[in-house]
């Protein structure tokens, strides 16, 4: 067993309202450039829909991600080395401009330099490519956003066509939902695996897959071999950029900022402890069905003596570990403690919490849809002072819950009962129809998508992987200064054994709000 | 020997080295991050995808020639049982097919660049600089094989033009042999060593980064961020 870290985001989709505040401010401190016009490191998608860039769920077009030999070895989908070195001069997986779409701005100057005159002044849409005007804009990024111009578009979404469902396009009748989409920071990346100078990594410390700028030579196959499709050319420094998670930021103990900025506060940051000598045995299971079971069997259970001893040995640091035991994502995609059952909508005897109603297809994908107490970033916050009275959890997360009225929640799997409870009845059901069940059980759309996004998956050949795209990093923090970071954020919310909770008479009184 | 002679196959055979091979470890130096192939790919595929396939091969099997040509002595392959006239066409007709397909790809690469719009605007001055040098060199070097081997009737370069190049670099120039080589050649040959002078401020940095330890890398790729920060401070870029 090697152990390693990876920070890790769960997002709960039931809670995104697609309102691409996560999308914004990403690109406003990202990809706000020359050559990035078209690049989002996170974006929203409606779902059904073509996605960004066009369709780039269909892998037998983009060829993106692993495939499994006959041998049972993986190899990129869009060829080993050889074959990758072979297409080096001409990529023909590769997506070009119109599968983005043409960056484009409008001549808001000439609002303010117009000489005076009988006319309006006009702001002309203009390419950012060309120059050009561009009077007739036929498509943009979510050009199908909740549904708009489906019509057209809709027949072109990969899932849809590979669910051979009749999906009726009144709208009335349909459903969707919204994916928020970043950089997966993938187990086992084919965006790593593709790149032929070796200029994208995996930082050893938290997982992260940049792209280190000073090493790109620009032969873009890491482009066409993401399945994401969440690496991104350049095309003013001919290089290569990617989603970061911020790495600037978790290093000097803040959340990203698409966690930061969500409107929902449904992304969820964590470090999880996981195998690295199995992630080739769990991306390489023969039966795509198993690859789900596989990649969560290789994530370790950081309350585990025996995994905390071997990381330790691994060199992952000690505030790593505690950052893993306190973790929001290990908590939300790990069973709930033992408990007797309680009747559903009911509170428990016990503690008073109340089960949410039985969702077929249950187990961890169940609670996933459940609301929880911790806010996002909940790993890496700010703000260090705890109760006074002992309770868990940090300041940070009782500001937010005096303001709306939520319970401190325990860094433990219980918390999602509370939040339940106070929530009782606004869980949306986003999406009803067919979901894309191929994960077997899952009940729909919804929860198959919150699994995908659970983060660090293994790259299977079929949804998989990672990508990134980086830059190098400027300078960084001391490694100290980043430990703390993550430290101060995390060893407040002590966990709470199983089966033990915080009785009612102990939640923290809403105190008056400073929040705002 | 007229002080032409030694400038140009003397001295400026050795100046376009220093430069070449100096250029590249000061750009590789203090430039990584504008160290690229520069694809304009992303902006334009449809004509890339066939025309720069087609140079970029031809271009690999002309410098395959080049140094087969160049830097093998004639008497090894007389050695080897191999006469002049079968070298005269084996060199003949194989290099004329990769000099042809590497015209045909330069051919669309220029088109798509100057017709492309977003192509010409992502067109640098020392694009346009090299552009113009490789392309002279090229036709220059297409032009004299089509005059002399085979409107001609074949030039024996290897009893002069191979041998002065290999005494460049054994420190022992001989521009006496170069002064009865035709013109074609000699303007090819010109054409080439200025090419070299301006490589290196050029995208054709990325010839020498042909990613051939891709073969043997392990897929996966991991780097220690405190190691990284330890080995100090790095060059412009991120």
């Amino acid at each position: 067993m090697k152990v390693m870290a990876q920070v890790a985001m769960v997002m709960n989709l039931d809670k995104c309202i697609g309102c691409h505040t996560c999308s914004v401010t990403c690109k406003q401190a990202w990809t706000n450039r020359e050559g990035t016009e078209y690049m989002w490191f996170n974006d929203v998608e409606t779902r059904p829909g073509v996605g960004y860039p066009r369709g780039w769920e269909d892998q037998d077009k983009w060829k993106g991600g692993w495939r499994r030999t006959a041998t049972g070895r993986l190899v990129p989908r869009q060829g080993g080395r050889l074959a990758t070195l072979g297409k080096i001069f001409s990529n023909p997986n590769l997506p070009g401009v119109d599968d983005y779409y043409e960056p484009w701005t409008y001549e808001y100057d000439k609002l303010l330099s117009a000489p005076a005159s009988a006319n309006t002044p006009t702001a002309r849409a203009r390419s950012t490519l060309t120059g050009e005007h561009k009077d007739t804009i036929s498509w943009g990024p979510n050009w199908d956003d909740d549904l708009g111009g489906s019509m057209e578009t809709l027949d072109d979404d990969p899932v849809l066509h590979q669910m051979n469902l009749q999906v009726r396009k009144s709208i009335e009748d349909t459903f969707m939902f919204y994916l928020p989409r970043i950089c997966e920071h993938c187990l086992n990346p084919a965006c790593v695996a593709s790149c032929p100078s070796g200029a994208m990594y995996k930082r050893a410390e938290d997982g992260i897959v940049l792209v280190d700028q000073d090493r790109c030579r620009g032969w873009r196959m890491c482009v066409s071999g993401c399945p994401y499709k969440k690496v991104y050319f350049n095309h003013r420094t001919g290089k290569a950029e990617k989603c970061t998670l911020c790495y600037p930021r978790l290093e000097a103990g803040q959340p990203t900022v698409c966690s930061e900025t969500c409107v929902g506060r449904l992304r969820y940051l964590g470090v999880l402890l996981y195998d690295a000598d199995r992630v080739t045995w769990a991306a390489s299971r023969a039966d795509e069905r198993d690859l789900y079971a596989a990649q969560r069997e290789i994530l370790l259970d950081p309350n585990d003596p025996d995994v905390v001893a071997r990381a330790k040995a691994d060199g992952v640091s000690h505030s790593w570990i505690e950052a893993a035991q306190a973790s929001p994502v290990w908590s939300l995609i790990s069973p709930l403690p033992d408990r007797p059952a309680a009747a559903s909508g009911v509170p428990h005897p016990a503690d008073g919490l109340v089960c949410a109603p039985v969702v077929a297809g249950g187990g961890r994908r169940h609670r996933l849809r459940l609301r929880r107490g911790e806010p996002q970033g909940a790993a890496v916050g700010d703000l260090p002072d705890a109760h006074p009275d002992g309770v868990p959890g940090r300041a940070v997360h009782r500001r937010r819950h005096c303001a709306r009225r939520e319970v401190v929640a325990p860094a433990c799997g219980d918390a999602l009962l509370y939040a339940r409870r106070l929530h009782g009845g606004r869980r949306r059901r986003v999406h009803s129809g067919g979901g894309r069940d191929d994960r077997g059980g899952c009940p729909g759309h919804v929860s198959a998508a919150v699994d995908r996004q659970v983060s660090g998956p293994l790259c299977d050949s079929h949804h998989s992987h990672g990508d990134a795209a980086g830059h190098h990093r400027a300078g960084g923090l001391p490694g100290e200064l980043r430990r703390r970071a993550f430290r101060r954020g995390t060893t407040r919310a002590r966990p709470i054994p199983p089966g033990r909770s915080i009785p009612r008479e102990r939640w923290p009184a809403p105190a008056p709000c400073r929040w705002r | 020997m007229s002080t032409g002679t030694l400038l140009i196959w003397v001295v400026l055979p050795y100046l376009s080295i220093v430069l070449l091979v100096g250029g590249h470890i000061w750009r590789y130096r203090t430039d990584q991050f504008g160290w690229t192939s520069r694809s304009s790919q992303w902006n334009e595929p449809a004509v890339l995808r066939w025309a720069s396939p087609l140079f970029h091969f031809g271009m690999l099997f002309v410098f395959l020639g080049h140094v087969i040509g160049l830097a093998v002595p004639q008497s090894w392959t007389v050695a080897a049982g191999v006469s002049e006239d079968v070298y005269h066409y084996i060199s003949m007709i194989p290099g004329t097919l990769a000099a042809l397909a590497a015209l045909i790809g330069m051919g669309g690469l220029i088109y798509r660049r100057v017709v492309v719009k977003s192509v010409r605007l992502a067109t640098t001055p020392a694009d346009i600089v090299m552009y113009i040098l490789l392309g002279v060199a090229v036709a220059l070097g297409s032009w004299a094989t089509v005059h002399q081997q085979i409107i001609g009737g074949g030039y024996d370069y290897r009893q002069t033009i191979s041998p002065w190049f290999r005494s460049i670099p054994v420190l022992h120039p001989d521009p006496g042999l170069m002064t009865s080589v035709p013109l074609d050649y000699k303007m090819h040959i010109i054409a080439a060593m200025i090419l070299f002078c301006v490589w290196p401020f050029t995208r054709l940095v990325h010839v020498v980064s042909a990613p051939v330890g891709y073969t043997t890398r392990p897929y996966i790729v991991y780097r220690s961020r405190d190691e990284e920060l330890a080995a100090g401070p790095r060059p412009r870029g991120w």
